[in-house]
């Protein structure tokens, strides 16, 4: 007979000991138990097929270490870089590399009774409603708490790199970060497929919340090997006068599905969100976002960017809610796609939800093609086609591409963007 | 409470203005729904096997459903659907084409509505289809339609006269297992309009349904169906309104039209079924189905004000199966007080070069809740499809809500798709500027409301913009003494 | 016609205008010059009745106190004002607009209002004035339009309604030269025994098209220099600081 999967993960769940947090995670557990894994009438996963996902036991992991060297290697830009590696849903020490001036890092298991972690951890990943948030919840063992304290602005960025590593592997990455009163950090994820991965799954929940005043920016780069897969869900809370600054660049992964929920809990925050995906072959790439608005006078941005061609999906739901205290609430969401290949398709579900009467919202989304016109006029210019297209497809992601800081982490993302491009065929 | 928010109550708190009952005798079916009330109604209306067998199918299909639709963005306390008269009409049932023999308090109600059933009165260019409860109680102008082959008369009627093209059509666009109040209807639907425009025909004068409740305690399920052959033309007005009650009355209805090669149907609609009172007691669930199918070079387009109602669920779509077909939508939704509206369409690209416009514009004020839900799905096989969407919202006071859930879902690359939606609200300083030119600030916002609906009612008919202008404007104005 | 007496006006606690006097005669024409944040555009907003200021002092039009007075109950008593920054009304034509407001002032005068085809053509000899099409009517107010159109825009909207007084808020900002001859020439025409301008710009060169019958000086809320049209000459010449110096103790 066939394996339940998630009687099997609850199992595991059952055998496992020294949980850091264990009511939080029994219940967690509990809720994945109850919840199972979404299907197509839950309008949450509507568009986004993740039989893959569901229908196989994922294997607990796998014991592979990269090596300093390795992991430099493959991400040049590292070099000379505070940076953390995770590796199959825990920290790989030796391969990381901390200088002093990097913000303080810790496992979650020793920092569990450090007063922000209690205060923060669990506290806003909706593990109630969200099976993946639950089931990273239960296994959250060894994840990573970033903090930055009161005040201290940290300029240069931080990198977290997450493997996922084994075949058919599971790996439950749990992040936490905490940006004290007017702190200021740069973090950047890389996913990417280790040595062994194969069919593997990166389940990542991650906890951002800034103090007053605070400025982050969460950088993510997603580039695993074709048969990965991943769901990631990120939370962030802002208080008063913060900024939140997301970039999201999807280039790899079977089948990728961003959550990214902020919730501007103070006055004169601001929170922008940009993001780009290229999909090809069988590709899943899904973007929710949710942007609720719970005080006044805050900002938020969005711009979301798609080129898909071949079979692949690509989803795009993005929520604004602007609650009934919050008046001069200006928020904006712009999604656009270049549609490629016959059997390509697209969703966009834009989603307004106003409550508040004085408030500028505009949402708007399109779908189309390269312009014939351009296209032409770059042919007459002596181009060829091929690489009349791919100019005019680096053009058309540029506007989410500048949106990142200068610099060696940027002008790898353009090469591994640019090189993907020239893999989707129109 | 503000100053603005002083002014925005006055302006927003009026009274509606059809809410009288008219003491017309009618004859009404036991509550409760089974298949005896279902054979009952069929019997009432001498209809053929065919249809009670219709009737009793959807009615099978309704029970197997067990709940209505819960993704809508509404909230009410739940339906008893055995707590509700299923067929009422006029005791007096006049011979349908003399006017002599109408109940003449049923020619006053219409009178005090605004819409005269004499022809002799009439503006020459409306032909009405006058409906109480569950019946069609007149409808002028149908010789002189005749004349050129046009049929357009009541549905029970039309069962009796031409079987053949409503056994046709009834079903084609909406079937009974479509969704849980479509099957309702089919179960238990009792009058409505039938029109049917021959091939090559330009319908010479608006033909226009008025749909009234009258009885207490009643559902109305009304079933239309258009029928345009080839190449014909016709546009088709539908009024409603209703008494003032304490208590909820359910109306589901089922329109369907159905747009052969090159044909165009206009379908404008100026809804006004009773809101309820401000503290949200009583008015009218208004569940309807509506859609339309468009072959090779047709266009339907619907026109929609939507100003009445406790509930309003209803998205007239559009199914764009041949080349080159046409489907617009354009609406103004009014929610005010304790309204709740979710109301939208649904434009399928199916053929090659399927063009599809959506304009919508969304008024809260209150304590209302407005939403846009809308689709626009391109498939496969649609080659070169193009959407364009637009969806505004307009805000009076602060605690009301607007939201907008559109679904994009493009399955060929040659589609072209653009969405977009805006929120605002009055501003101070076109107030301002108003006042400063001499007009009162209650003048004013229903001259800026009217400026922001006037893409849709551009599109209504002459008659039916001066009547949507004026009902907004009764909608938002009034009690300023 | 306008006697204004020791006006104050503030917002939000901040006093702009600290004590202006102005009288306007039937028939004359008052420029009121002065640098920026000199408490202008206050001046206006304050006389049209805008809401938000703290006012205090008399304001006697057509010798009624209208400090009580509402917007339109000014603008219906013939009072116009001509905006800075023309408000857009998306989906209201301006032709509509102006019939609304036309007949709502006919109303308040007891007056019958004027039907379309009255309306039509006196808006067609008012159209020529300011040199605009017919088209440009049939468009929304204001929405899309020039810098240059919304300030004739404004000034036709003057003519149709015929105000006693009109307060013209720096007309002439944005406008080239060819726009403001035009602007001038509008305003010209309207100019008449029974009908006062107040004018209030930080140029001059307007007043070299329509020339004021007195100029004033607006400087730190109140009218600090008053004189005939060589005084607009002198200001351009010695430029706000020469005001500036004046006012120094010696």
């Amino acid at each position: 007979m066939k394996t339940d999967p998630i009687k099997e993960y609850k199992s595991r769940f059952e055998a496992g000991n020294g949980k850091p947090f264990p009511a939080l995670q029994a219940e967690a557990m509990d809720t994945f138990v109850r919840l199972g894994f979404p299907g197509k009438h839950n309008e949450e996963w509507r568009y986004t097929p993740i039989r893959p996902i569901r229908e196989r036991v994922f294997a607990a992991g796998h014991d592979t270490r990269s090596s300093k060297q390795e992991v430099q290697q493959r991400f040049p830009f590292l070099e000379g870089a505070a940076y953390a590696v995770m590796e199959n849903g825990s920290w790989n020490r030796e391969a990381s590399s901390l200088p002093e001036d990097a913000p303080r890092m810790s496992g979650i298991s020793e920092a569990k009774d450090h007063p922000g972690v209690q205060a923060h951890f669990g506290k806003y990943a909706d593990t109630h409603i969200d099976p993946f948030a639950a089931w990273n919840t239960a296994f959250a063992d060894a994840g990573l708490v970033i903090e930055i304290p009161d005040g201290q602005r940290i300029d240069t960025p931080v990198y977290v790199v997450l493997l996922d590593q084994g075949p058919g592997a599971v790996a439950h990455n749990r992040l936490l970060v905490m940006a004290g009163h007017n702190a200021a950090c740069s973090i950047r994820l890389i996913t990417a497929s280790g040595t062994v991965a194969d069919q593997s799954l990166l389940n990542t929940t991650s906890e951002v919340v800034l103090g007053e005043g605070a400025k982050v920016e969460w950088d993510v780069l997603q580039m695993q090997d074709e048969n990965a897969f991943q769901v990631a869900n990120t939370y962030v809370f802002q208080h008063g006068r913060s900024v939140f600054t997301s970039r999201t660049v999807t280039t790899g992964g079977r089948i990728v599905r961003n959550k990214l929920h902020i919730r501007a809990a103070g006055e004169h925050c601001e929170s922008n969100m940009y993001g780009l995906y290229l999909g090809s072959g069988d590709q899943v790439i899904d973007n929710h976002t949710g942007m609720f608005h719970a005080s006044p006078r805050c900002l938020s941005n969005q711009l979301y960017k798609g080129l898909v061609g071949d079979r692949a999906q690509a989803v795009f739901n993005g929520r604004i809610v602007v609650e009934r205290d919050a008046q001069q609430t200006n928020a904006y969401q712009s999604s656009k796609n270049l549609l490629m290949g016959p059997d390509a398709a697209v969703t966009a579900k834009p989603q307004l939800e106003i409550f508040a009467d004085d408030v500028r919202c505009t949402h708007g989304a399109t779908t189309g093609q390269l312009d014939d016109a351009a296209l032409f006029y770059l042919r007459s210019r002596g181009l060829p086609r091929d690489e009349a297209v791919s100019m005019l497809n680096l053009a058309f992601a540029f506007d989410v591409l500048e949106s990142f800081n200068e610099g060696p982490f940027r002008s790898f993302i353009e090469e591994t963007v640019r090189a993907r491009l020239k893999e989707i065929r129109i | 409470m503000s100053e603005d928010q002083k002014i925005l109550d006055k302006v927003t708190q009026s009274e509606y203005k059809w809410g009288f009952e008219s003491n017309i005798e009618s004859e009404t079916a036991p509550k409760g729904l089974n298949e005896d009330i279902i054979r009952f109604i069929s019997e009432k209306k001498n209809e053929p096997a065919w249809l009670l067998e219709f009737r009793l199918k959807s009615f099978k299909a309704w029970q197997k459903m067990k709940s209505e639709p819960a993704w809508a963005n509404i909230r009410y306390t739940p339906i008893d659907y055995q707590d509700i008269i299923y067929y009422a009409a006029p005791r007096k049932r006049p011979q349908l084409n003399s006017l002599d023999e109408l109940d003449p308090e049923i020619k006053s109600t219409f009178d005090k509505l605004g819409i005269s059933l004499e022809e002799q009165n009439r503006l020459a260019n409306v032909a009405v289809d006058a409906v109480i409860d569950s019946v069609s109680v007149k409808t002028t102008f149908r010789d002189e339609l005749k004349k050129q082959g046009i049929i357009f008369c009541a549905f029970s009627e039309a069962v009796q006269e031409h079987p053949d093209l409503v056994r046709k059509y009834l079903g084609s666009v909406v079937p009974y297992t479509d969704n849980f109040f479509a099957a309702l209807n089919s179960a238990v639907f009792s009058d409505g309009s039938f029109c049917y425009i021959p091939k090559g025909v330009r319908c010479p004068m608006e033909l226009s349904t008025y749909f009234r409740i009258n009885a207490a305690g009643t559902g109305q399920f009304e079933r239309t169906l258009i029928v345009a052959d080839e190449a014909s033309q016709v546009s088709y007005l539908e009024g409603c309104t209703a008494p003032m009650r304490d208590t909820n009355q359910l109306h589901a209805a089922v329109v369907e039209i159905y747009a052969h090669d090159r044909a165009q149907v206009k379908y404008s609609t100026v809804q006004n079924w009773y809101p309820g009172d401000k503290h949200g007691k009583g008015g009218i669930f208004n569940f309807v189905t509506k859609r339309g199918l468009a072959l090779r070079a047709s266009k339907i387009s619907w026109t929609q004000v939507e100003t009445g109602s406790a509930i309003t669920w209803k998205y007239p779509s559009v199914i764009l199966k041949g080349d080159d077909s046409v489907g617009e939508f354009y609406s103004v939704a009014l929610t005010n007080n304790m309204q709740q509206a979710d109301t939208g369409t649904k434009m399928i690209h199916l053929g090659r070069n399927t063009k599809s416009t959506i304009i919508s514009k969304g008024i809260s004020a209150g304590k209302s809740n407005n939403s846009y839900r809308g689709l626009v799905r391109v498939s496969k096989q649609a080659e070169q499809a193009r959407n364009f969407s637009q969806c505004d919202s307009l805000l009076l006071g602060d605690r009301c809500g607007a939201h907008t859930f559109p679904y994009l879902e493009i399955h060929n690359p040659s589609a072209r798709v653009e969405h977009e939606a805006t929120t605002s609200k009055v501003g101070e300083d076109q107030i301002f500027y108003c006042n400063q030119r001499g007009l009162s600030t209650e003048d004013a916002i229903g001259l800026i409301v009217n400026g922001f609906c006037k893409e849709v009612f551009n599109e209504l008919p002459m008659e039916f913009a001066v009547e949507a202008q004026k009902l907004l404007a009764v909608s938002l104005e009034g009690s300023v003494g | 016609m306008l006697d204004i007496q020791n006006l104050v006006a503030g917002v939000e606690g901040k006093q702009i205008l600290n004590g202006l006097s102005l009288r306007v005669k039937p028939g004359e024409v008052h420029a009121i010059m002065g640098p920026n944040g000199s408490g202008k555009s206050t001046l206006a907003g304050v006389l049209a009745g805008k809401e938000g200021y703290e006012v205090s002092g008399s304001l006697m039009f057509d010798g009624k106190d209208m400090a009580e007075w509402s917007p339109e109950e000014r603008a219906q008593a013939g009072l116009f004002l001509a905006f800075q920054y023309p408000v857009e009304i998306p989906g209201v034509s301006t032709a509509n607009f102006l019939k609304e407001a036309l007949n709502a002032i006919r109303k308040a005068r007891g007056e019958e209002p004027v039907d379309s085809k009255q309306f039509l053509q006196l808006m067609k000899s008012k159209l020529a004035l300011v040199e605009m099409d017919k088209e440009m009517a049939r468009r929304s107010v204001n929405e899309g339009f020039s810098g240059g159109e919304k300030k004739r825009n404004e000034i036709f909207q003057m003519a149709m309604l015929e105000p006693k007084l009109c307060v013209m808020d720096e007309t002439d900002s944005g406008l080239d030269i060819d726009a403001l001859k035009i602007v001038a020439r509008g305003v010209n025409s309207l100019r008449g025994e029974q009908r006062s301008f107040v004018i209030i710009t930080h140029y001059q060169r307007l007043l070299d098209y329509i020339v004021p019958d007195h100029v004033h000086v607006l400087y730190d809320g109140r009218i600090v220099k008053s004189g005939g049209k060589e005084l607009a000459l002198e200001l351009e010449e010695k430029g706000y600081d020469w005001i500036r110096d004046d006012k120094q103790p010696a």
